[in-house]
């Protein structure tokens, strides 16, 4: 007799969609660690009524925890997966990728795993490649990053600041997008992310005037630019 | 002061009127907003941190001291199979020096599963290992958490176990020597899982009322399919229910420890939140008019 096995069981029926449908389908008859009367009481919630919580609450992790964070990538996933949130937010729940969030997953970290495994392994996302790093994107420009470097510049493999826009501003999917290099200075302060978007010849500059590399080698004109943006981000 | 039981350590408090619950963090209502433009419409703050204990300083401190307030707390997980960690049982007892509340609010419920976040409050599962479990939690926090806790009914969408929610609640009480929150709302939401939404106030005799010391109202909305209703908590993002405000009537006369009543605001505007303070206030005044004497709203 286990409460914590009680707990684990409605967290299962509450976040794993194939347990669930697979216990309603009489696949296996008890939770892990249940008693008789334990399992009678589980038994005995999983029903309409529970299905009906689980798609509210799929719709409130979406709409409380992805949307307001992540929403080019929420939107994007939706339409790639032509699902609406709940059904998406079953899917991620259902995952290995949802187990590895940190609270409220307000990092993305759970998501970016999500995405990752789409990626890997389903079709559909074959036609959104730049899913991955539309994430990333979105994830840098709410403060998650890697590490405490400030200001950075990041090169990602798409125009995932246009893809974003496209979603967003003018509600499209993007069709056919072929990749390209977008790079953003990134600067971090109280007031939230600045990004500034940079050639790619900027981008190398820029790199070595932030860790203080010689720059006798590159257009004196790019590198004057670097560091006129560099102290109008920091003043 | 130490000897006494969490429950004769609340009893013993004065009466703090009718406030409103606010989250520390929102910018709606804002705090400072209600302090400065409405003090007129609450009686006391209780303060809820979304389970951020650890940024709270400095918001707190922006509370004035003649502004009195309450504390809920989020992460002690009361009603889980094991204590919680350290963490939040720290946080608790810092916020706690740092706003000197009369007794800290806690749901009966867990926001972690296997560690893992849940995106609400799971609550107690109504039988009596999860009692056992919860009455050594409570007694546990009782030795680390220098105020009184006051464990709240949390919101119920389906009901897990096989005792009835005030019998769970009793025996709680009762085990851990404490006193309770009754949430309003969540007692309704309770017995639409069981079939006693029309009734809202079935059983309630039951309950040993006498171990009510406050009582929460919110906002909330129902979801109907074709078996049932579900309550779902909106806080000060809707009216409150016609239900919980017949509770508040046939309650009221009946609750002889009652210190306080709070309507849980969050996500209203100030002038929504201070009009339902108001609501409220007409009803006490109306049927127990006596036990606002005394507290700052005249």
């Amino acid at each position: 007799m286990s409460l914590e096995a009680q707990y684990r069981a409605i967290y299962q029926l509450m976040y794993k969609r194939r347990t669930r449908d697979a216990f309603q389908q009489g696949k296996f008859r008890r939770f892990d660690g249940l008693d008789d009367a334990e399992a009678e009481q589980v038994c005995n919630v999983a029903n309409l009524r529970q299905d009906v919580v689980v798609q509210l609450h799929a719709n409130d992790i979406g709409t409380n925890w992805y949307m307001p964070r992540f929403p080019a990538t929420w939107i994007a996933l939706q339409v790639a997966l032509d699902c609406d949130q709940a059904e998406l937010t079953m899917r991620f729940t259902d995952s290995a990728a949802f187990e590895t969030r940190l609270n409220d997953d307000s990092d993305g970290r759970a998501l970016a795993g999500f995405v990752d495994e789409l990626a890997a392994r389903d079709e559909a996302l074959k036609s959104a490649g730049w899913m991955p790093e539309l994430l990333r994107y979105e994830r840098m420009v709410r403060g998650h990053w890697p590490d405490e470097v400030n200001p950075r510049v990041e090169a990602f493999g798409w125009d995932v600041g246009g893809i974003a826009d496209a979603l967003l501003e003018k509600e499209l999917f993007p069709v056919d997008e072929v990749a390209s290099s977008l790079h953003l200075l990134l600067y971090r302060d109280d007031a939230g992310v600045s990004e500034i978007a940079l050639s790619a010849d900027q981008a190398r500059v820029m790199r070595k005037v932030l860790n203080h590399l010689p720059v006798d080698d590159e257009p004196p004109k790019i590198v004057a630019k670097c560091r006129r943006v560099l102290n109008q981000l920091r003043s | 002061m130490a000897e006494l039981s969490p429950f004769k350590r609340v009893k013993a408090a004065a009466v703090m009127g009718v406030g409103l619950g606010i989250d520390i963090f929102d910018s709606q209502p804002d705090f400072r907003v209600l302090i400065d433009k409405h003090r007129g419409g609450f009686d006391f703050l209780e303060v809820y941190s979304r389970g951020d204990w650890e940024h709270t300083d400095d918001l707190f401190a922006e509370i004035p001291d003649d502004v009195p307030r309450t504390y809920h707390h989020e992460g002690l997980d009361p009603v889980g199979p094991k204590l919680c960690p350290d963490g939040p049982i720290e946080g608790c007892a810092k916020n706690q020096r740092l706003l000197n509340p009369p007794w800290t609010v806690e749901e009966l419920a867990v926001r972690h599963i296997d560690g893992k976040y849940t995106d609400f409050f799971f609550p107690a599962i109504l039988n009596k290992q999860c009692v056992q479990a919860t009455v050594a939690n409570l007694k546990a926090l009782e030795k680390r958490i220098p105020g009184p806790l006051l464990p709240e009914n949390a919101p119920y969408e389906f009901a897990v176990g096989d005792m009835h929610l005030f019998d769970f609640m009793n025996e709680v009480a009762h085990g851990a020597e404490c006193g309770l929150v009754l949430d309003l709302g969540h007692v309704w939401s309770y017995q639409l899982c069981v079939g006693k939404g029309d009734q809202p106030d079935d059983r309630i005799e039951s309950l040993d009322l006498s171990r009510i010391i406050e009582v929460h109202l919110a906002g909330a909305r129902i979801e109907e399919y074709e078996g049932g209703r579900i309550y779902r908590d909106l806080h000060g993002a809707g009216p409150i229910p016609e239900e919980s405000m017949f509770l508040l009537r046939e309650l009221l006369p009946k609750l002889p420890n009652l210190k306080a009543i709070t309507i849980e605001v969050e996500d209203a505007t100030e002038a929504a939140a201070v009009e339902q303070a108001q609501q409220v206030r007409e009803v006490v005044r109306r049927l127990r008019p006596a036990w606002l004497e005394g507290v700052h709203v005249s």
